[in-house]
């Protein structure tokens, strides 16, 4: 019984821990906005849920989902 | 009708007015596979057992068998037998594992107590309650601290009682009864193995069982089935799957469910195997990744929504085996008729009904009419409960390797269409006129102004599954995660009529201290009287109150041991648990404890990692005060995001 293969909202965790490897390269602001655009790609990651689509282009797409909305409300 | 029954070769029933009958049971288990004749010719000169041939059939299909009939405490030998002739894997045995009081009950048609309500109310209950250990043993609500003039008592009281319901009964009966036999009364019993198991991702401890013959014990303080159903509702459902009480008190509903459809094999004549052949089916990696998922789980985005409707399917999955004819013999197999699920391109069967889905629809049923008469007689809360519980475990069952009916392509069938329906809902909604706020597996929360009825209606057209309005709220919150978006499942709301209903906060939980879901629970009932958002700004004060003088009771050290209790659930012994932290220091404290079991403690140094898990001398502020906090960042959640909101509210209009 369980599963086998990761979720999507585990998956694109996954991608956030592979990019934060290079976070002591560079500066705190710069890790900020990393962290802003992970959490935009984790706001959709249920979307995973129903396709088969590449983690690394539902992340993303995701992120550029999240900016545009953003950019549309301002 | 028969309240007990118990033995092995020979077998005994005992009555409503304590008779016992004494009955002769022979039980028959199959084999199938080639050359059937070297079995008969092997075991045929063997005196205790007869042999026929005949055609049974499986869930796939008729099969030539032979018929072995024996005394129940020969199967063992006898399937060793078969193994060794068949090299352990050439012939498949059939019927060979199951309960034989069950088999012996459904082929001479006998009843379990009763599906009368009204008869087992008759029941004579023998209750008994031991407080630390045999110093104070309570009896049908008297209180003994003498324990001859106790066992004198209970024996007295025995004779004319039907069920024995203690209170801690497993854990002291050994010692209860060891004396009670020096005393001259003699009581034919027998102690079950304790275990630790995972069951839905929880470590449960399964201690040893006192079993009484002639009269069913159950063990209140461990028995799920009995807290969910009390005795009602567990006679009624051994009634319902001809287990005997005493049994049934002390498995999972998912081996319930399991007895169920073993039952209702042996009354279809249907086969079940020993050991199940239905390995997963290779499959490409994309259908493997596409069908490898759960439920589908929507992102809220935190924060107060205001007149939002909560609809749910009613028992989702059980209803997607029945109505989509799930089982393992129909997803995948050999079929005239197809309807094709096209996200994983499984092949249902479409020109017969499949065993699982048939046995689950009278389960379905069943439920459904109790559900009914609950609403009108509050005696049937408890039987509605424990069926519930069977229908829920029912689906996860289909994905368990040994389960007898069981097959990972059925479980996945069944995730696999609940996400399609709850995107076609989530469609339908939005067709409606409605936002979709959240959604979890078979839960939709949505706002707007549509007539929510006609969404309803036209769910329960497209998805032939039922789907009803849980309630509709005046408000909901949604809470962030520690990451600042959405929690999942991390809600509470106020519905039109009063009801206060919350998920996964604090106060829900058992691993937080009292005193922060008191503060939590003062704070609810503030917000009960919640009708607007200017309401939110109003009680703001108020609320900081209380969190303040629960913060006070913490740092002036008045904070009782009921205040400071945290307990959880030991998930492995303290050497393999891999951080020294104060849960490791609790279960080491509890010599004891088991996986499973539940510890309580109060935290009087956690940086020291020290302890108490009796009467508590002092206590760590620190650790209640970071607590509280904690507690209150997540109830105070609504204060500030409504503040937010009155705001962007204000910018919008200017």
């Amino acid at each position: 019984m369980g599963r086998n293969s990761p979720s999507s909202r585990m998956e694109i965790e996954q991608i956030a821990s592979e990019i934060r490897k290079f976070y002591r390269l560079i500066p705190l602001e710069d890790r900020e906005l990393i962290e802003d655009l992970i959490s935009r790609a984790k706001e959709m990651a249920y979307l995973g849920s129903v396709t088969n689509l590449d983690p690394y282009f539902l992340f993303l797409l995701s992120v550029i989902i999240s900016i545009k909305k953003e950019k549309q409300f301002l | 009708m028969i309240i007990d029954i118990y033995g092995r070769d020979n077998l005994y029933t005992i009555d409503l007015h304590h008779n016992r009958k004494e009955w002769e049971y022979l039980h028959e288990i199959y084999v199938h596979g080639p050359r059937l004749e070297k079995i008969s010719d092997e075991l045929g000169g063997i005196s205790w057992i007869k042999i026929e041939e005949k055609y049974m059939r499986d869930i796939y299909g008729e099969k030539k068998v032979l018929s072995i009939l024996t005394r129940p405490s020969k199967i063992k030998t006898i399937i060793e037998a078969i193994e060794s002739i068949g090299r352990k894997y050439q012939y498949q045995i059939y019927n060979a594992d199951i309960d034989t009081l069950q088999a012996f009950l459904v082929k001479n048609n006998l009843e379990l107590f009763s599906n009368n309500i009204d008869e087992l109310e008759k029941l004579e209950v023998l209750e008994i309650g031991f407080q630390n250990g045999l110093e104070e043993i309570e009896i049908n609500g008297e209180t003994f601290h003498n324990v001859s003039i106790a066992i004198d008592e209970f024996f007295h009281l025995i004779k004319n009682s039907n069920v024995i319901v203690s209170n801690h009964g497993d854990t002291f009966f050994p010692k209860f009864f060891g004396i009670a036999r020096k005393y001259g009364y003699e009581t034919y019993y027998r102690i079950t193995k304790e275990r630790s198991f995972e069951s839905y991702g929880r470590v449960v401890h399964r201690k040893n069982g006192f079993i009484i013959e002639g009269i069913p014990h159950i063990d209140a303080s461990t028995s799920f089935m009995y807290s969910e159903g009390g005795l009602i509702g567990l006679s009624l459902l051994s009634n319902f799957i001809s287990i005997p009480i005493w049994k049934l008190a002390r498995i999972t509903p998912g081996t319930a469910v399991s007895s169920y459809e073993v039952k209702k094999s042996l009354e279809m004549g249907v086969m079940i195997p020993l050991y199940k052949w239905d390995h997963e089916e290779p499959k490409d990696i994309d259908t493997f990744i596409e069908a490898d998922r759960g439920g589908l789980i929507l992102q809220p985005k935190p924060g107060v929504y205001w007149d939002v409707y909560e609809i749910d399917f009613s028992s989702m999955y059980p209803s997607i085996i029945v109505f989509y004819n799930l089982s393992p013999e129909t997803v995948n197999g050999k079929c005239q008729e197809f309807e094709i699920i096209e996200s994983l391109g499984f092949k249902i069967c479409k020109h017969r009904e499949g065993y699982l889905s048939k046995f689950l629809r009278d389960l379905l049923l069943h439920r459904l009419e109790i559900k009914k008469i609950k609403k009108v007689d509050s005696r049937f809360e408890g039987v509605d409960a424990v069926f519930k519980w069977l229908l829920l475990t029912s689906f996860g069952y289909t994905g368990y390797k040994n389960a007898k009916f069981g097959k990972i392509e059925v479980h996945e069938a069944v995730t696999g269409i609940g996400r399609e329906i709850l995107q076609k809902s989530i469609q339908i909604a939005t067709d409606e006129g409605f936002k979709v706020i959240h959604g979890i597996v078979d839960s939709l929360w949505l706002s707007g102004n549509g007539d929510i009825n006609s969404v309803i209606e036209r769910i329960e057209r497209e998805t032939r599954l039922q789907i009803a309005l849980e309630g509709k709220y005046k408000w909901i919150v949604f809470l962030p995660s520690r990451e600042g978006i959405g929690a999942l499942n991390r809600y509470f709301g106020l519905m039109y009529g009063g009801k206060m209903k919350i998920r996964g906060i604090d106060a829900r939980r058992s691993d937080v201290p009292n005193i922060c879901k008191r503060m939590q629970e003062d704070v609810l009932g503030l917000y009960s009287s919640i009708n607007s958002r200017e309401d939110f700004s109003r009680i703001k004060e108020e609320a900081l109150a209380i969190y303040e003088k629960y913060l006070e009771i913490i740092q002036m050290g008045r904070a009782t041991d009921e205040d400071l209790t945290v307990n959880f659930v030991a998930t492995r012994y303290p050497e393999f648990y891999l951080n020294s932290n104060v849960r490791k220091s609790a279960l080491m404290k509890n010599t004891e404890a088991k996986p499973g079991d539940k510890i309580s403690f109060i935290v009087i140094n956690e940086k020291s990692k020290t302890v108490s898990v009796m009467d508590s001398i002092g206590y760590d502020i620190g650790f209640y005060t970071r607590k509280l906090r904690s507690s209150w960042e997540q109830i105070s959640f609504p204060l500030k995001d409504n503040l937010y909101q009155m705001l962007l509210e204000n910018y919008d209009r200017n």
